[in-house]
C-alpha cells in the first residue's frame, strides 16, 4: 500500500549507452597496451561492471562495504593473474602464450570491470557522484588522441593521412571531435538529471558549445612547434663564444650536393664564353641544394637562436607569397635577414657602426618604412611580396635586396605570428654581364673601402687567395667578378659538404677548415669566399637567412621556408649593381640529401596566408573564414551573454522585490516565487511532477515553515476566488513579509554560507524554482 | 429523513436530538473523531484509516485487499463501533458481517420474504445489507449472483426482493475483502463490479511497532472492547451533514483538467488496455474533497489528487499481458499532468 521510493530504476536504452560508453572507455586506455586478449577482456569488463555496479548500487549494502569489496575483488584477481604465469605448472600445462595471455585477460577484464562497477555504484547511489563517471569516462576516450598535443596536428596518423588526403585541416576533424565528445558527456549528464530537461539545461549546452567555438578564434589554434632534432644541435649558447663553432648545426643549402645539375665542365678556364654560361647556371644553382637535414639556423649569431636553433628539419618557419613574378638567375630565392661584415678578429659578425650595411632593418615594420641605403636599381628586377611568420623571428627577412618594408594584416592570426610586406630589388643581371666592374663603390668613404675589406693578419689566406687568382683568364686578370668566380669555383671544387664537421675550439676555426679538411658547411664556406676575396681586395661580405629553391615552389606564387633553409652566403659588392650573391657550391656532399618540399603544406599554408577571398569553394575549406567568422560570432557571443547575465539578474532582482511592490492579486505567487527562489538558490528545486507539498515536506528538512506559504500560495491559486477577500489570509502582505522571513531565517540556519552566496552571486538560479 | 430525526426517539440511547453540522470546521472534527477511534482500534494502518475514513465521507466503498489476520475486520467493526444510530426505531444496524461462501445465496444477503403462520402474512426479513457498516467477507469466494445482488445494493442503495423495491439507509458503507493468493475457488469480481468500489486498498503487514502496541492492547484489554472505544462517537446524522459540507470544497478548473489528463494519459499508454473511466474521475470528485477537508483545507490541491489517485486507478485500469506494476504505470501516468498542474499555479 506504500507508495515505495526506490530510486527509479534506469531505463534498459540507458544502461545500455552506459555499457557502451564504459567499454569504448576501457579500449581507449588500454589500446596500444593490451593484448587482444586484454583488449577483449577490458571491453567486456567495463560493460559487465555498468550492470553489477548498478546492482551493489540499488542492494542494501553500504557503500564503503561494496567499494571494498570491489578492491579485494580485484586484489583477487591480479593475483590469479600472477598465479597464472608465475606458477610453474600452469604454463607447462597450457603452454606459455596462454598463460600470458590468460594473465593480460585477467589483469584488464578484472581492472576494468572494478573500475567500472565501482564508478557505477558510487552513481547510483549518489546521484550528484554520477559526474564523477562522466569526468572518468571524458578523461577516458580523449587519451586516444593524447599524442595530439601542442599542436602536434600530424598525430594520430590515421585521421590526419585521411585528412590530409581530403585537403581537410586535420585540426578541424580533431575540433569537431572535440565538439562531439563534449555534446555527449552533456547529454550523458543531463540524462542523469531526475527533474526532467529543462530549457536552461539545453539552453548551457547549446552556450557550451558555442563557447568552445568561440574561444578557439581567442586563444589560437595550438602553435606546432618544431621538434627537437634528437639533441644534435643541443649547444645553442655557444653562439657568442665561438662564432663557427657556434652550436647550431648549421645546414647549407650552398653545398653542392644536387649531382643532377651539370658539372662544371672546366674548372681550368671557368670564364671562356660557352662555359661561363653553363657555369653561372651552374653557379647559381651552385647554392640550390636542398638543405641537408640539420639545424634550421646558421645560428652562428644570437640573434638567429631563438628562432629555433638546435630545432630544425621540415618545420615551417614562414610563407612568402610573390606578387610579382620573379625567377632568381641563381635558381634560389636568398632572402636575407642580416649580413655580417664586420671582422672581429675570428669570424665575421653584424656590422656596429651605421654607416655600412644600410640595406637592411632590423625591426618589424609598423609603418612604410624604407631601407635607408637601398640597392642600385640597374640589373635588378622590383619584386614585391607578402611573409607571414608561423615562427617568431628577431628581424624581418626579405628577398635580397630590400627597398621598402610594410606591415601587413595578419591573415589568419590563429595559423600565423604576424605578417609583412616587403619590396626588394631583385638580382636579375647575367652573370656574364657582371664581368668588367669594378668592385666596392666610388662613393664609399675610405673607412668604409677599408672595412669592408678587413681580413684576418694570418698570411695563407693572402698566399692561397693569390695562387687561386693566378688561374684566372689572362684576358680577365684583374677583373673583381671573374676573380671572384675563379675563386668560387675552385671552392666548389675543393670542399667537402658535410655538417658534422663543425672544426669547434680553434681560434681560427676558418683557418682550421680551409687550411685543414676542407669540410664543413655553409658559414665555413661562405666565410672562406669572404676572406679569400678581401684579401684580393675585393669588399664582401656574409649575408644570412633563407635560401630556397626555386624548383621547390612547383611554380606557385606560395615559398614555403623551413628551419632546413636557414643558409649564409658570401656576397661581393660590384659598383653599379651593389652587392651580389655568390653563393659556394662543394661538389663533394657527405649528407644525406633533405626530404622534398610537402607540396600539400606549401599549399595549404599558402591559402591560409593568401585567404583565398575569390575562390568560393576553397573559402569554405581553410580555416580562414571559418575562424573570422567564429571571432565575429565570438564577439556576438560575449555581448549575448553580458546582456543575457545583465538580464537575468535584473529578473533575479525584479523576483526579488515584487512580493513588496505587486497587486494584493499576486502576492501568492509573488510571494511564494521569492520563497522558491531563495530555495533554488540553494540547490533545493522542484522535482518534474512533484508536488507543491511533497516539494514543501522535502525542503522542510531546511525550511519547516516553507509548507505553511505553500499552503498559502496553493490557497491563493487553487482556492475559491469567489471567497470574501478580507477573510483570505494569502492576500496579506504582512502574512507574506512574516513568512518569507521566516524561510529566509531557516535557510540561513540549515545551510552553509558559501552555498548561499554562490546561489546569491548565480544569475540564472532562478531558472531552477519552478 | 431530517423529519424523522425529529419524532421520538429511543429511550436507551438518547432523547436529545443529534447535533446538525453545517460548517467545515465541524465535519473536520467529525472526520478526525473517527479517524481517532479507529487509528486506536487498528494499529499501524494509518493510511488504510485515512482512505476509510474519506471513502466514508465521499459515500464511495472500499475494497481491502489483504492477508487473513490482518485486522480488517477489527478496521470494520471499529468502524462499526463508532457510529452511534440516532434513528434507533428503524430496524437498521449500525454494523453487519457477511462471510462469503460459495453456497451463499442472494437472499442471505439481501433478506427473504417469509410466510408468518400466525398472521397469514408474508413479511420481508431484512438482510444484512441492511446496515450502515457491512463487512463483506472475502467477496470473491461467492458465486456471480450474490456478488451481482450485492452490486445493486451498493451502487443504487436499495435491494429488489420478490419484484419490490426496498431502499437502504443513507449510510450505507461496504468494506469488502479479498485475498489476493488465495484464489483457488474463487470467483474474480468482474470489471463492473470492481468499478463500484471507490477504493481498492492493498495493505501489507504492519511495522514491528505497532505489532507490538497490538500485542500489548490485546493483553490490556482482552478480546472483549477494542483499544479507544472510550474515545468519542460520531452519529449517523453527522456523516450526513459532513457529506454535504464536504460538497462546498473548491474544486479549481486547473484541477480538474489534472484528473482529466491523468485519465488522458491512461487511455495513451499501450500497457494499458483500458484507461480510467468518466465514471471513476466523477466518484474522485468527492474524495478528493472529503480529503481536502480531512487536512483542513477549503479547496482540493495536487497533494490530494496524487494521495488518492493511485488507489482510485488501480483496480479500473485493465493491464495489457505481461504488465503487472500498475502503480509504477499510475506513477507514470501521473508525472505530466501534475506538472502542468504545478505550474498552473504560478500562471495565476
Amino acid at each position: 500500500m506504500s507508495v515505495a521510493s526506490l530510486p527509479d530504476r534506469p531505463g534498459f536504452f540507458r544502461q545500455l549507452l552506459r555499457a557502451g560508453a564504459m567499454a569504448l572507455a576501457a579500449l581507449s586506455l588500454t589500446w596500444g597496451t593490451a593484448l587482444p586478449s586484454g583488449l577483449a577482456a577490458a571491453l567486456l569488463g567495463a560493460a559487465l561492471g555498468v550492470p553489477i555496479g548498478q546492482a551493489l548500487g540499488r542492494s542494501r549494502v553500504r557503500l564503503p562495504v561494496v567499494l571494498l569489496g570491489l578492491a579485494l575483488f580485484a586484489a583477487t584477481g591480479f593475483g590469479l593473474a600472477a598465479f597464472a604465469v608465475g606458477a610453474v605448472f600452469f604454463p607447462t600445462l597450457v603452454g606459455t602464450g596462454t598463460a600470458l595471455r590468460t594473465a593480460a585477460a585477467l589483469r584488464f577484464g578484472i581492472a576494468a570491470l572494478t573500475a567500472s562497477a565501482a564508478l557505477r555504484s558510487i552513481g547510483a547511489r549518489k546521484p550528484a557522484a554520477a559526474a564523477i563517471e562522466v569526468v572518468a569516462l571524458a578523461a577516458a576516450i580523449p587519451s586516444v588522441f593524447a599524442s595530439h598535443r601542442d599542436g602536434i596536428i600530424a598525430r594520430p596518423l590515421w585521421i590526419s593521412d585521411f585528412a590530409w588526403q581530403r585537403g581537410i585541416d586535420p585540426t578541424h576533424i580533431f575540433l569537431g571531435l572535440g565538439g562531439v565528445a563534449i555534446a555527449v558527456l552533456a547529454v550523458l549528464l543531463l540524462l542523469e538529471t531526475r527533474s526532467g530537461r529543462a530549457p536552461s539545461s539545453l539552453m548551457a549546452l547549446a552556450a557550451l558549445i558555442a563557447l568552445a567555438l568561440g574561444v578557439l578564434p581567442l586563444l589560437g589554434l595550438p602553435t606546432p612547434k618544431p621538434p627537437n632534432d634528437l639533441g644534435l644541435t643541443d649547444s645553442a649558447d655557444a653562439g657568442g663564444k665561438d662564432p663557427l663553432d657556434a652550436g647550431a648545426k648549421p645546414t647549407d643549402g650552398g653545398s653542392g650536393a644536387r649531382g643532377s645539375r651539370p658539372e662544371q665542365g672546366d674548372g681550368g678556364d671557368p670564364l671562356d664564353g660557352g662555359s661561363l654560361g653553363q657555369e653561372s647556371d651552374q653557379l647559381d644553382g651552385g647554392g640550390g641544394a636542398p638543405p641537408p637535414d640539420g639545424g634550421p639556423k646558421v645560428a652562428q649569431s644570437e640573434h638567429l637562436e631563438d628562432q629555433g636553433s638546435g630545432k630544425g628539419g621540415e618545420a615551417p618557419m614562414a610563407v612568402v607569397i610573390l606578387d610579382d613574378d620573379y625567377a632568381p638567375p641563381s635558381g634560389g630565392f636568398y632572402f636575407r635577414q642580416e649580413a655580417w661584415s664586420t671582422y672581429n678578429g675570428a669570424r665575421l659578425v653584424r656590422a656596429t657602426r651605421g654607416d655600412v650595411d644600410g640595406d637592411q632593418i632590423f625591426d618589424f615594420p609598423v609603418r612604410s618604412t624604407d631601407v635607408p641605403d637601398p640597392p642600385l636599381d640597374p640589373g635588378r628586377a622590383r619584386v614585391r611580396a607578402t611573409v607571414a611568420l608561423l615562427v617568431e623571428h628577431t628581424h624581418p627577412f626579405a628577398l635580397e635586396s630590400p627597398v621598402r618594408f610594410v606591415p601587413a594584416q595578419n591573415p589568419n592570426p590563429t595559423r600565423f605570428l604576424r605578417a609583412y610586406k616587403f619590396e626588394s630589388l631583385a638580382q636579375t643581371t647575367p652573370f656574364k654581364e657582371l664581368v668588367g666592374r669594378k668592385s666596392g663603390d666610388a662613393r664609399w668613404p675610405e673607412p668604409v673601402k677599408s672595412y669592408y675589406l678587413e681580413g684576418p693578419t694570418d698570411p695563407r689566406y693572402a698566399a692561397l687567395a693569390k695562387q687561386i687568382a693566378s688561374k684566372v683568364p689572362a684576358s680577365y686578370t684583374g677583373d673583381p667578378f671573374a676573380t671572384a668566380l675563379t675563386v668560387k669555383l675552385w671552392l666548389d671544387d675543393q670542399l667537402t659538404y658535410s655538417t658534422k664537421a663543425r672544426h669547434a675550439g680553434v681560434p681560427d676555426s676558418t683557418a682550421d677548415f680551409l687550411f685543414g679538411d676542407r669540410t664543413g658547411y655553409c658559414v665555413h664556406f661562405a666565410h672562406a669566399a669572404v676572406l679569400l676575396w678581401r684579401a684580393l681586395g675585393i669588399p664582401a661580405r656574409i649575408g644570412t637567412g633563407y635560401r630556397t629553391e626555386e624548383d621547390d615552389r612547383h611554380g606557385s606564387s606560395t615559398i614555403l621556408i623551413r628551419a632546413s633553409d636557414a643558409h649564409a652566403w658570401p656576397e661581393l659588392y660590384l659598383e653599379g649593381i651593389g652587392w651580389v650573391v655568390l653563393d659556394i657550391a662543394a661538389k663533394k656532399n657527405i649528407d644525406e640529401p633533405p626530404p622534398p618540399v610537402d607540396s600539400d603544406l606549401q599549399r595549404l599554408l599558402g591559402e591560409m596566408a593568401r585567404q583565398m577571398p575569390h575562390d568560393p569553394v576553397h573559402t569554405a575549406l581553410t580555416e580562414t573564414s571559418t575562424l573570422a567568422f567564429g571571432k565575429e560570432a565570438l564577439r556576438v557571443l560575449l555581448l549575448g551573454a553580458a546582456m543575457t547575465i545583465a538580464l537575468l539578474y535584473t529578473v533575479k532582482i525584479w523576483r526579488r522585490l515584487a512580493p513588496f511592490v505587486v497587486r494584493p492579486r499576486r502576492l501568492p505567487v509573488a510571494g511564494y516565487r521569492l520563497a522558491l527562489d531563495h530555495l533554488a538558490e540553494i540547490g533545493l528545486s522542484r522535482r518534474l511532477g512533484e508536488t507543491r507539498e511533497a516539494f514543501a515536506r522535502r525542503a522542510a528538512a531546511v525550511a519547516p515553515s516553507f509548507a505553511a506559504l505553500t499552503d498559502l500560495h496553493l490557497a491563493g491559486a487553487l482556492g475559491d476566488p469567489a471567497r470574501d477577500a478580507a477573510a483570505r489570509d494569502e492576500l496579506s502582505r504582512p502574512r507574506w513579509r512574516e513568512g518569507n522571513a521566516l524561510v529566509m531565517r531557516e535557510i540561513r540556519a540549515g545551510s552553509r554560507f558559501w552555498r548561499r552566496l554562490v546561489g546569491a552571486l548565480d544569475p540564472a538560479s532562478f531558472l531552477r524554482a519552478r | 429523513m431530517e423529519t424523522e430525526i425529529e419524532i421520538e426517539q429511543s429511550v436507551h440511547v438518547t432523547r436529545t436530538l443529534a447535533p446538525r453540522i453545517s460548517d467545515p470546521a465541524a465535519a473536520f472534527g467529525v472526520m478526525n473523531r473517527l479517524r481517532m477511534r479507529l487509528q486506536a482500534a487498528v494499529r499501524g494502518r494509518d493510511q488504510a484509516v485515512e482512505l476509510i475514513v474519506v471513502a466514508l465521507l465521499a459515500d464511495g466503498h472500499v475494497l481491502l485487499e489483504d492477508y487473513p489476520g490482518s485486522g480488517k475486520t477489527t478496521l470494520a467493526k471499529a468502524l462499526g463501533g463508532s457510529i452511534i444510530d440516532d434513528v434507533p426505531d428503524d430496524p437498521i444496524v449500525t454494523f453487519r458481517r457477511i462471510q462469503f461462501t460459495p453456497d451463499l445465496l442472494p437472499s442471505d444477503v439481501t433478506g427473504t420474504t417469509i410466510f408468518d403462520p400466525n398472521t397469514n402474512t408474508f413479511f420481508f426479513r431484512i438482510g444484512p445489507v441492511f446496515a450502515h457498516i457491512l463487512l463483506a467477507d472475502e467477496i470473491n469466494r461467492t458465486s456471480p449472483k450474490v456478488q451481482s445482488a450485492l452490486l445493486e445494493a451498493m451502487g443504487e442503495k436499495q435491494v429488489t426482493v420478490d419484484n419490490k423495491t426496498r431502499a437502504l439507509d443513507d449510510l450505507f458503507f461496504v468494506i469488502a475483502t479479498q485475498n489476493p493468493l488465495d484464489l483457488v475457488g474463487t470467483f474474480p469480481l468482474p470489471a463492473a463490479q470492481l468499478d463500484r468500489f471507490l477504493f481498492k486498498i492493498r495493505m501489507t503487514h504492519i511495522d514491528r511497532q505497532s505489532e507490538l502496541e497490538v500485542l500489548a492492547g490485546y493483553k490490556t484489554h482482552g478480546d472483549k472492547r477494542l483499544p479507544g472505544d472510550d474515545l468519542p462517537r460520531v452519529t449517523r446524522t453527522e456523516i450526513l451533514d459532513a457529506r454535504a459540507v464536504i460538497r462546498a470544497v473548491h474544486v479549481a478548473p486547473e484541477v480538474q483538467e489534472c484528473l482529466v489528463d491523468i485519465a488522458g494519459e491512461t487511455r495513451k499508454n499501450p500497457q494499458i488496455l483500458q484507461g480510467a473511466s468518466t465514471r471513476s474521475l466523477v466518484l474522485m470528485i468527492p474524495a478528493l474533497q472529503a480529503r481536502a477537508l480531512s487536512r483542513m483545507r477549503s479547496f482540493v490541491s495536487a497533494d490530494d489528487v496524487e494521495a488518492l489517485a493511485p488507489f482510485i486507478f488501480a483496480h479500473r485500469l485493465e493491464l495489457a499481458p505481461g504488465v503487472d506494476d500498475v502503480d509504477a504505470l499510475i506513477r507514470a501516468a501521473m508525472v505530466k499532468p501534475m506538472e502542468r498542474l504545478a505550474r498552473a499555479t504560478m500562471a495565476r
